[in-house]
């Protein structure tokens, strides 16, 4: 890794602070990677040792999901065959009766599926736990034999608070995410495959006008994402502008004090988080 | 109420769906199917429109809510003295400020939108789920102790390790602070490899128990989708006997296995409750801690009249321990400060100067004896004009965003460019004032990174500089400055201070050698007073300093 990359990595963002708002994550504008490239690579390096895990892992996950797909079109062929057993019933087709027989065959097929997904759906959380822990303790790892290397004049160009919060916080985000969402993606990916080939072979009709409205709502979705994306930016600055006075005024709370300014900087504070409350 | 008309109307919907499906379907009524299935799009537009209020309200007042509770924090901070404010450290403020403050915001919101949800869904879907059968609403009951049963026995599991975890991540930060903090010793003394050995330990021990806590909610998710399934099936099954019988309709099973669905997702929701809350608790907690800490420093309720004696500074057998400590800082100091004296206080590392010079602003207070300014005692004086007496220059210079202007007229808001100027001349800054591109009006940024140490320190000069005080502090002031920087700028300040009370801090002895008075500190004590030449022969540790420092002929 060349060392120019590691400066850009460090400089990212400097108002510091980790940000949340309580909107969920729809559109949320992330604090953007200045060399986006750069950091997913180096990500994958810290996977790589754990590549196999990760294929298992996937496995899981696409086995899990396929039974968790295959499971309610079996569960509706119980159904149609009770409906066309009662329907016969009504019309009084001489011997027809529901066809237990049947329906409880299907069922335990049914328990049968949903027991191996969920069997499957717990292996592959419970091997993420452990790859996704242990990628975040190398990183750990590396980051403070990296502090050990630095020269001095890093450490007295920042604060402590955000050395700190880059080592907890920020490796705390992304274990989450390594955890859920790394999964969740896969397991998203491989439904939306499946179940496409499910509905095909259900009724292609019936898919082909799912496929019509699918565009639709995501045009809703982006149109409504790209004019809260403003809101969001406006709540954003105020929010990294609130971190960063809270920074500066506490690290220099001496000076605040010695000089009777506690007034101002708490004004100033409170027009910063009005705004804020504003944008939210 | 929003979110109750929402439940609602995601309640009404499978009814609506069973009438379809019984009515509709088997009798073949079209139009039946069209009319009802329009009402169903209605009643979801409804739940939609209630649904976007209702988290657009609750939004609203979640940070509503953060909004007031991040106010009062900062205002409490700002009115800490360096007592609390050195208890709780500058970073977990910061982040108590900030990071904690959102935490609570977002489970606010959560428990607005979901927590009010759950119990609505889960008790309306198990009444409309009898009323549609009472005989197969058993499956339910049967079912629900057995979630509670996945739920209760994984959070017994869970909620322990989870509080663990939270130990864990203190104890990374705290090994990581201390590495922060002592990094210069740490280097000094090699003692990195013994570091770097214990961040390890405490990053395996987090790492552990991570792993264990996500091992054992690894399995909640699946075994609740398994319930659920496993339930569904079970309603098929016995639903599909009771059709035969011809006790229940199809429809109204297909209504009954989504209010089976609704209420267990809901009981799902509740379920993470108890993961978020405990979150959400540890960073009430830390809010709490620093609400409830009362500042020890306040003003007396009924000052005094100002004291006539302007300038005077005195320090009646003062001893003072830093909160914690097991030593006192400093013990039985005595002396007297007057108008147009320069007072230095010489001594090593961790011999009270600076814990001094701290207490003439009352950033501490004394535990016996007093400080007086102007003959009154510093706890009888309203701070604001206590400190208005003082131009106080901290060890660490620390300077905040704004220009240079904006940065002098710190020390006094109402200051004339002139003053600012003059102040900077005197401070031996102005010469790099204007050697930068916009002069003044040069922008300083957070923390001051774009100017150096010996900059900074004299910005932090100039801005005593220009308040023109009765008293002077110059905490190690100078220690970044070259040695003819530094004799330039005293020679200037004693100009500008003729007639105010000065206080300098110093390790150097030619800092301190034209001093009228010169303090030895040694561990807290007062090893010896007098002027330089009184000192050299009387005093054993500031011979000692001297030695140390100067050569034989600059002695002479």
């Amino acid at each position: 890794m060349s060392k120019e990359r590691d400066r850009q990595g460090f400089k990212g963002d400097h108002d510091g602070g980790p940000r949340g708002g309580p909107m969920g994550p729809l559109g949320r504008p992330v604090e953007k990677a200045k060399d986006f490239k750069g950091t997913f690579k180096r990500l994958l390096g810290y996977l790589k040792p754990r590549r196999y895990r990760l294929l298992v892992v996937l496995l899981m996950a696409i086995l899990s999901t396929v039974f968790n797909i295959v499971s309610p079109k079996i569960m509706g062929k119980a159904t149609t065959k009770l409906f066309e057993d009662l329907m016969l019933k009504f019309q009084h087709v001489p011997g027809a009766a529901v066809d237990f027989n049947y329906i409880l065959h299907i069922l335990y097929i049914l328990a049968g599926l949903y027991i191996a997904s969920a069997f499957f759906g717990y292996l592959q959380q419970y091997i993420m736990a452990s790859v996704a822990q242990k990628t975040v303790y190398d990183m750990r790892q590396d980051i403070n034999l990296k502090l050990s290397r630095l020269p001095l004049k890093f450490f007295d160009a920042r604060t402590h608070g955000d050395i700190l919060s880059r080592v907890t916080n920020d490796i705390d985000n992304i274990a989450t995410t390594l955890q859920q969402s790394l999964t969740q993606l896969i397991t998203s990916v491989v439904t939306l495959l499946g179940v496409l080939i499910m509905m095909l072979t259900i009724s292609p009709w019936l898919t082909l006008i799912f496929l019509v409205v699918l565009p639709l709502s995501a045009l809703v979705t982006k149109a409504a994402a790209s004019r809260s994306q403003k809101f969001f930016a406006g709540q954003q600055k105020a929010l990294g502008e609130l971190n960063g006075h809270v920074e500066e005024m506490y690290t220099g709370h001496q000076v605040v004090k010695a000089f009777g300014h506690e007034g101002e900087s708490i004004e100033k504070f409170n027009t910063i988080n009005a705004r804020l409350y504003e944008e939210g | 109420m929003l979110v109750f008309l929402q439940t609602l109307s995601e309640l009404y919907l499978p009814t609506l769906m069973a009438d379809i499906v019984d009515t509709g379907i088997v009798k073949g009524d079209i139009d039946y199917i069209i009319r009802i299935g329009g009402l169903m799009l209605l009643v979801a537009g409804i739940g939609t429109v209630c649904s976007v209020m209702a988290s657009f309200l609750s939004s609203k007042t979640a940070t509503g809510f953060g909004t007031i509770l991040r106010r009062k924090i900062f205002a409490r901070v700002e009115s800490f003295s360096l007592q609390e404010f050195n208890h709780f450290g500058t970073a977990t403020l910061i982040t108590r400020t900030t990071n904690d403050i959102n935490q609570l915001q977002t489970v606010t919101f959560m428990i607005m939108r979901m927590m009010i949800m759950a119990p609505i869904m889960c008790i309306g879907g198990i009444i409309m789920a009898i009323s549609k059968d009472r005989p197969l609403s058993l499956v339910i009951v049967a079912v629900i102790p057995v979630i509670a049963i996945v739920i209760g026995f994984t959070m017994s599991k869970a909620i322990p390790l989870f509080k663990l975890m939270q130990l864990k991540i203190d104890k990374l930060n705290l090994v990581l602070r201390e590495n922060l903090t002592g990094i210069r010793v740490i280097r000094a003394f090699n003692r990195i490899e013994k570091e770097k050995a214990r961040f390890e330990d405490a990053n395996a021990d987090l790492t552990e128990n991570a792993i264990k806590v996500n091992k054992i909610m690894a399995a909640l998710m699946p075994v609740m989708m398994l319930v659920m399934n496993l339930t569904i099936i079970g309603i098929i099954w016995f639903g599909s006997i009771r059709i035969d019988h011809g006790d229940m309709q199809v429809g109204s099973l297909m209504a009954f296995i989504q209010y089976a669905m609704q209420i267990m997702i809901s009981l799902v929701i509740f379920s993470m409750m108890f993961i978020m809350v405990p979150r959400a608790s540890a960073s009430a907690v830390r809010i709490n801690e620093v609400l409830e800490t009362v500042p020890v420093i306040t003003d007396a309720e009924k000052s005094a009249s100002p004291g006539t004696k302007k300038g005077l500074l005195e320090f009646r057998d003062v001893t003072f321990s830093f909160p914690g400590a097991e030593q006192p800082a400093l013990s039985n100091i005595s002396f007297t400060a007057r108008p147009g004296e320069t007072t230095a206080i010489i001594g090593g590392t961790g011999s009270g100067k600076t814990a001094l010079v701290s207490l003439i602003p009352r950033f501490y207070d004394v535990d016996r004896g007093s400080v007086l300014v102007d003959g009154m005692d510093v706890r009888e004086m309203p701070q604001s004009s206590l400190r208005a007496k003082i131009g106080f220059v901290p060890q660490k210079a620390v300077l905040f965003t704004g220009t240079v202007t904006d940065n002098i007229r710190y020390g006094k808001a109402d200051a004339t460019a002139e003053e600012v100027r003059q102040a900077a001349a005197t401070a031996q800054a102005l010469e790099f004032i204007e050697g930068m591109k916009e002069g003044f009006d040069a922008v300083i940024e957070q923390g001051g990174i774009n100017v150096s140490g010996g900059q900074k320190q004299r910005l932090a000069i100039a801005r005593a500089l220009v308040r023109r005080p009765e008293i002077y502090i110059f905490d190690d002031s100078f220690s970044a400055l070259d040695f003819r920087t530094d004799a330039r700028l005293r020679g200037a300040l004693k100009q500008e201070t003729a007639e105010a009370t000065v206080l300098i801090v110093a390790q150097r002895v030619t800092t301190v050698m034209e001093a009228d008075r010169i303090i030895v500190l040694d561990n807290g004590e007062m090893a010896g007073m007098g002027s330089h030449k009184e000192l050299i022969n009387s005093c054993a540790v500031y011979r000692e300093i001297v030695y140390s420092q100067l050569s034989e002929e600059e002695l002479a």
